[in-house]
C-alpha cells in the first residue's frame, strides 16, 4: 500500500533536522588548525602551542579565533599550585546569594571542582535571597555584596546558624550609560540622588542638569533582593531600599548590561566586574562626590578616591558546615590561596594587604572549628 | 457529478472570495511551516560553528570557551526520569480505574474527571509554587534537589498521563472485554491480562508525549532553584541539579554575546532530544495502529 | 485463563464440583480471584485519590497566604503601582492585570486567525494525504519548548522587528508585543487542534446539504461547517486563552521585569505569571509579605485559568454529546 510506504511529514522533518544536528554534534573534532597568529580556528576550547606560546581557540562574538593564553611553560592555569592536595576532597557545597559576587565564587568553584571530587552549586538569588536561605540553614556559603542586616542576623541566631563574615574582594559600584551618551560623562552624587530617589519624577536627562539634552531616560537597576540595590540606595539616597519604583529591576546584573546597551538614554548600575567584562557595550560614568570626577577602577577603589560607591564584597561561611562538611575548609583554603589569580580571571578588584591578612586570620579561626 | 458547468455560473465576486480564502488558508499553513524552519535556521545560523561533542561533554563555566551542557542534560534526564517513574504507575492505575471500574454516571466519578481535566490546564508555575511550599520547604523540606523537582514534574504531567491512558484504554475494542468476561474472567483479570497489554502501545505513546512536555518545561523548576551554576551530574535524589531549558535560559540572559550563541546551540540540542522522543512516540503509535487493525 | 467449573461471572455465587456433589460455597481459587480483584481495585482507588490530593494541595498552599495578605493590604490591590518587594511596598494589581491582558490579547490576535485557518484547512480543504502531512506540522509547533520561543523573541523579534518598526513610543530590549507574538505562536496549535476536532466532527450530511444547494467550498466551510461547529471553536479559543494566561517563560524572557501600566504593546510589561517567575529567581523568606504576594498572584492566576478551563471543557463535552 502506498500509505504504508509514505513517510509522514513529521518523521521526515525530524529525521532531517535530527541527523543534521546529531552528526555535527557527534562529529569527530577537527584536527587543530595550524596556529597563525590569532587566525581563525575550528574547535572551541582547543589548546595549541606554537613557538613556545600557548593559544586557546576562543569565541569572539560569532568567530572562533586563536587567543594568546600565555607562555607555554606556565602550564595549565596559574591556579595549579598545590592542586594535588585536594584530589581526594569530596562532598557537596551549596552556595547562593549575590549575583555580583557569584562570578568570583563561581570561578573558584569551577576551578576547585577540577582538582577535587566536590560538587558545588552557585545560585543567584540575590544578597537578600541568599541570606534568607542561608539563615534557614539551606546553604553552606552565602555570597553578599553588602554586610548582613540586623534583621537577617537575628533570623540566623533564631535558627542557630553561626557564621563568619569574610571580605573576598573589593568592588566599585559602577553607574553606566549607553555608548552613544556623550553628555553624562560625570555625575555628582546629588544628581544621582535626583534620578534615583523615591518619588523622583525625572524622565529626561535635562531634568538632571539643564545643559544635558532632553533625551528620554530609561532606567535599569538592581532588584530588591540584590545587595547592589541595598548598597546603592544607601550610598546615594541615604537610606537602604529607598528608591524610585518605576525602573526595570533585576537580580541578574546581565539584564542591566543588556538594557543599557540597547537604549540611547538608558542608565543603570552594577558591580565593577560586570563593567570590565562589558566595557565594549556600556560606558562608565565618573562620580563626583565633592572632590572632582573619579572613574570607577580597581586603583581608585584601593586608594579610596572612588566614594561613596566603593564597597567590599563578602562571603559568609556557616560554622556548622565547616565542622561537618569535609569540603568546606579545603574549598575556602583554595579560594583564599588563589584569590589573586581568581580575582584577576573574574575581573574583580583584589584585596589590599591588610584585608588579605584579615582573611588569613579568619580562615585560620574557621579551621580550628573543625 | 460535474461541477464545471455550475462553476462557470459563479459570479466573479464569489470566485474572487473563494480564491482569496483558499490563498489565506494555504498561506497560514505555509507560514506556520516556514516559521518552524525559520526558527531552526536562526538557531543553526547562530551556532553551527559551536556544534561538536564538546557541548555534550563539557560543563557550565564562566568562560564561554569551556561551556557545555552535560550537567543540564543529565539533570533533565534524572528529573524527568524519576518524574515518569512516579507519575506513570499512578496515572495508569487511575486511568484503569476510571475506565473499567468506576461507576459511569456517578457524581463522584464525574467530579474526579472534571478535576483531572482542570489539573491538566493549571499553569506550570502553580505546580512550582506548591512544590516550593510543601516539598522543597514546608512539611517535607527536601530542599532544592532532584527529588523535589521530580515530584513537582510528576504532579504536572499526571493529568496528561491519565487522559492519554484513558484514551488508549478506550481504544481497545469492547469485544475483547466482552469475550473475556463471557469466558468467566473477573473484571480485574480481563483488564490485567487482556486490556492493559493491548493498550500498552497507546499508553506508551501518550507517556512519551507527556515526558517530552516535562522536559521542555522551565517555569516550575525555576522556583526550585534549578537556575544555579551546576557543574556536575546528579548522583542521587538528593543532588542539586539544573535542567536543559533553564541552562539555555541562563545563557540567554548573560550579557556576553558569546553565551547567546551557546544558548542557541543548547536550544538545538533540546529540540533534537524532544523531536527524537516524539519520533519514538509516532513509531509506537503506528505500530499500535497496525497491530489493532490486524 | 482459569475458568471455574460451571461459573459465568464472579457475581454469580458458584460452587465447586467435588465427588460429593456441588457445594454453593465459592471455591478456593474463586475466593483468591475475588480477593486479588478487591486489592487491585483499592490500589487503583488510591491512585485516583492522588489527583484529589494534588488539587487539595494547590488550594491549601494558595489560599491561606492569600487570605492573610488580603487581610493586611485590603483595598490596596486596586491601586495602579505594583511594587510589592520595595520599601514601602505598593500592591496595586492593575499593572499586572493590564500587562497580562495586553500580551494575551496580542497572542489571541495571532493564534485565532491562523489557528482557525489551519483548522478549516484540515477539516474542509485538505485531502487525506495533505492532512497526514499538515497535522504533524502543528504537533511539531506545539512541541517547541517555551524557552526556545523566548530566545527567539529576545534575539530576533524584539531587536529586529519591534525596536525597528513599532512606531509608538521607544521600544528597548523588552516588549509586550514580542511576548504576545511568541505566546500567540505557542497557543496556535491549541486553537488549531481543538477547532479541527470540532469542525471535523460536523456530520457530512450538513456539508453535502450545503453543496447540494450550490454553495462553494468556501461558503460551506465558513457558513455551514463553522457555524455548526461554533461551540467547538469557542471552546478552542477559551482553552487557548487560558494557556496564554499562564505562560511564564516567554513573558519572563521577552516582556521584561518592569510592571509598567501602559496600553502600548511596545513597552515592557510584567504579567502575573512572569512576576511569579521573577520572584522565584530571587528568594522570599517564607511567611514574609513578599512570599505571600507570590501566592496572592498565584491564586489569582489559578482561579482565572480554572474558570476558563472549566467553561472550555464543559463546552467541548456538550458538543461531543450532541454528535454522539
Amino acid at each position: 500500500m502506498k500509505g504504508f510506504l509514505m513517510i509522514s511529514m513529521k518523521k521526515l522533518v525530524t529525521v532531517v533536522i535530527g541527523t543534521a544536528i546529531a552528526t555535527s554534534l557527534l562529529a569527530a573534532p577537527a584536527i587543530a588548525n595550524e596556529v597563525k597568529n590569532t587566525g581563525p580556528c575550528e574547535r572551541r576550547g582547543e589548546v595549541a602551542v606554537a613557538k613556545g606560546i600557548e593559544y586557546k581557540c576562543s569565541l569572539f562574538g560569532k568567530n572562533l579565533k586563536w587567543k594568546k593564553v600565555g607562555a607555554a611553560s606556565t602550564g595549565a592555569t596559574s591556579t595549579a599550585g598545590n592542586s594535588a592536595a585536594y584530589a581526594n576532597v569530596s562532598g557537596k557545597i551549596s552556595i547562593d546569594g549575590s549575583s555580583t559576587v557569584a562570578p568570583l565564587t563561581g570561578v573558584a568553584a569551577e576551578a576547585f571542582q577540577k582538582v577535587s571530587k566536590t560538587q558545588i552549586t552557585v545560585g543567584i538569588s540575590g544578597t537578600g535571597g541568599g541570606f534568607s536561605r542561608f539563615c534557614k540553614g539551606e546553604t553552606d556559603i552565602s555570597n553578599a555584596s553588602r554586610p548582613i542586616k540586623s534583621t537577617e542576623a537575628a533570623e540566623c541566631v533564631k535558627n542557630g546558624v553561626k557564621y563568619t563574615e569574610m571580605i573576598v574582594a573589593n568592588d566599585a559600584l559602577t553607574v553606566v550609560i549607553n555608548k552613544s551618551n556623550t553628555w553624562a560623562v560625570c555625575l555628582t552624587t546629588a544628581e544621582l540622588k535626583k534620578i534615583w530617589n523615591a518619588g523622583s519624577t525625572v524622565t529626561r536627562w535635562n531634568q538632571v542638569r539643564s545643559t544635558f539634552p532632553a533625551a528620554k531616560m530609561v532606567l535599569y537597576g538592581a532588584g530588591t533582593d540584590s545587595g547592589t540595590f541595598d548598597y546603592f540606595t544607601e550610598a546615594i539616597n541615604g537610606k537602604a531600599q529607598v528608591s524610585r519604583k518605576d525602573y526595570n529591576p533585576t537580580e541578574d546584573d546581565n539584564v542591566t548590561v543588556n538594557g543599557v546597551r540597547r537604549s540611547a538614554g538608558a542608565t543603570g548600575y552594577y558591580g565593577l566586574s560586570y563593567y570590565l567584562e562589558n566595557s565594549d557595550v556600556n560606558k562608565a560614568v565618573q562620580i563626583d562626590s565633592g572632590k572632582g570626577c573619579v572613574s570607577p577602577s580597581a586603583a581608585n577603589v584601593i586608594n579610596g578616591t572612588y566614594t561613596p560607591l566603593g564597597r567590599p564584597l563578602f562571603v559568609y561561611v556557616k560554622h556548622a558546615s565547616a565542622k561537618s562538611n569535609p569540603a568546606i575548609i579545603p574549598f575556602m583554603t583554595y579560594y583564599k590561596e588563589n584569590l589573586a589569580a581568581l580575582a584577576k580571571k573574574a575581573q574583580f578588584v583584589a584585596l589590599s594587604a591588610d584585608q588579605q591578612k584579615k582573611l588569613d586570620s579568619e580562615l585560620d579561626a574557621i579551621k580550628k572549628l573543625a | 457529478m460535474s461541477t464545471l458547468s455550475l462553476a462557470s455560473k459563479l459570479s466573479p465576486i464569489r470566485k474572487l472570495k473563494d480564491g482569496s480564502f483558499r490563498v489565506f488558508l494555504t498561506f497560514s499553513i505555509v507560514a506556520t511551516l516556514s516559521f518552524i524552519f525559520f526558527v531552526v535556521y536562526t538557531l543553526w545560523n547562530d551556532s553551527y560553528f559551536l556544534l561538536n561533542s564538546d557541548l555534550l561533554t563539557k560543563f557550565p563555566s564562566n568562560d564561554p570557551d569551556d561551556v557545555g551542557f552535560q550537567s543540564a542534560i543529565f539533570g533533565s534526564i534524572w528529573v524527568v526520569g524519576v518524574a515518569a517513574l512516579i507519575s506513570l504507575p499512578i496515572g495508569i492505575l487511575t486511568a484503569l480505574y476510571l475506565e473499567e471500574f468506576a461507576g459511569k454516571r456517578n457524581r463522584l466519578t464525574s467530579a474526579i474527571e472534571t478535576n483531572i481535566q482542570n489539573l491538566a490546564g493549571v499553569p506550570a508555575v502553580v505546580f512550582g509554587m506548591i512544590g516550593l511550599a510543601f516539598v522543597a520547604r514546608g512539611p517535607l523540606s527536601w530542599g532544592f534537589t532532584v527529588g523535589s523537582a521530580a515530584v513537582v514534574l510528576a504532579m504536572m504531567i499526571l493529568p496528561v498521563v491519565i487522559i492519554v491512558a484513558r484514551e488508549a484504554i478506550r481504544a481497545v475494542p469492547p469485544s475483547y472485554r466482552d469475550g473475556a468476561l463471557a469466558l468467566g474472567a473477573t473484571n480485574w483479570q480481563a483488564v490485567y491480562r487482556l486490556i492493559l497489554p493491548s493498550s500498552i502501545p497507546g499508553i506508551a505513546t501518550g507517556s512519551i508525549l507527556a515526558v517530552s512536555r516535562a522536559m521542555g518545561e522551565s517555569a516550575p523548576l525555576l522556583l526550585l532553584g534549578a537556575l544555579s551554576f551546576v557543574t556536575f551530574n546528579p548522583t542521587g535524589l538528593d543532588s542539586q541539579f539544573t535542567i536543559m531549558p533553564l541552562a539555555i535560559f541562563k545563557y540567554a540572559s548573560d550579557s556576553r554575546d558569546e553565551f547567546h550563541y551557546i544558548a542557541s546551540a543548547g536550544s538545538l540540542i533540546l529540540i533534537v532530544i524532544l523531536f527524537t522522543l516524539n519520533l519514538i512516540a509516532i513509531l509506537l503509535r503506528d505500530y499500535a495502529n497496525r497491530k489493532s487493525r490486524v | 485463563m482459569e475458568v471455574g467449573m460451571y461459573d459465568l461471572s464472579q457475581t454469580v455465587r458458584t460452587g465447586s464440583a467435588t465427588a460429593e456433589g456441588v457445594s454453593l460455597a465459592p471455591s478456593a481459587h474463586l475466593r483468591r480471584r475475588n480477593l486479588v480483584q478487591k486489592i487491585a481495585i483499592n490500589i487503583m482507588r488510591a491512585g485516583t485519590v492522588v489527583t484529589v490530593v494534588i488539587t487539595a494541595g494547590i488550594i491549601f498552599s494558595l489560599i491561606p497566604p492569600t487570605i492573610q495578605l488580603l487581610g493586611e493590604i485590603g483595598t490596596q490591590i486596586f491601586g495602579t503601582s505594583w511594587a510589592p518587594l520595595f520599601i514601602p511596598p505598593e500592591f496595586g494589581l492593575l499593572p499586572l492585570i493590564t500587562g497580562t491582558f495586553v500580551i494575551v490579547l496580542i497572542a489571541m490576535l495571532v493564534a485565532i486567525p491562523f489557528g482557525l485557518a489551519a483548522a478549516l484547512f484540515l477539516s474542509d480543504y485538505a485531502s487525506y494525504q495533505t492532512r497526514r502531512f499538515v497535522k504533524p506540522i502543528l504537533e511539531i509547533l506545539a512541541g517547541i519548548p517555551t524557552v526556545v520561543l523566548g530566545l527567539f523573541g529576545l534575539y530576533f523579534v524584539n531587536p529586529k522587528l519591534v525596536e525597528k518598526y513599532w512606531p509608538i513610543g521607544e521600544s528597548v530590549g523588552y516588549s509586550a508585543l514580542g511576548a504576545g507574538l511568541m505566546t500567540g505562536i505557542l497557543t496556535l496549535p491549541i486553537v488549531a487542534s481543538v477547532a479541527d476536532d470540532a469542525l471535523s466532527s460536523v456530520p457530512r450530511a450538513m456539508r453535502e446539504a450545503g453543496y447540494a444547494l450550490g454553495a462553494t467550498r468556501r461558503e460551506v466551510a465558513t457558513k455551514v461547517v463553522f457555524n455548526a461547529g461554533i461551540s467547538g471553536v469557542v471552546a478552542a479559543v477559551i482553552l487557548a486563552f487560558a494557556r496564554a494566561f499562564g505562560e511564564t517563560t516567554v513573558a519572563l524572557m521577552v516582556a521584561g521585569s518592569y510592571p509598567k501600566l501602559s496600553g502600548n504593546p511596545g513597552d515592557p510589561m510584567q504579567t502575573m505569571a512572569s512576576f511569579i517567575g521573577f520572584a522565584g529567581i530571587g528568594d522570599q523568606p517564607t511567611d514574609s509579605t513578599g512570599y505571600r504576594t507570590i501566592f496572592l498572584v498565584g491564586a489569582l492566576l489559578f482561579l482565572i485559568t480554572l474558570v476558563f478551563n472549566l467553561i472550555g471543557n464543559r463546552i467541548i463535552l456538550r458538543y461531543r454529546e450532541v454528535y454522539e
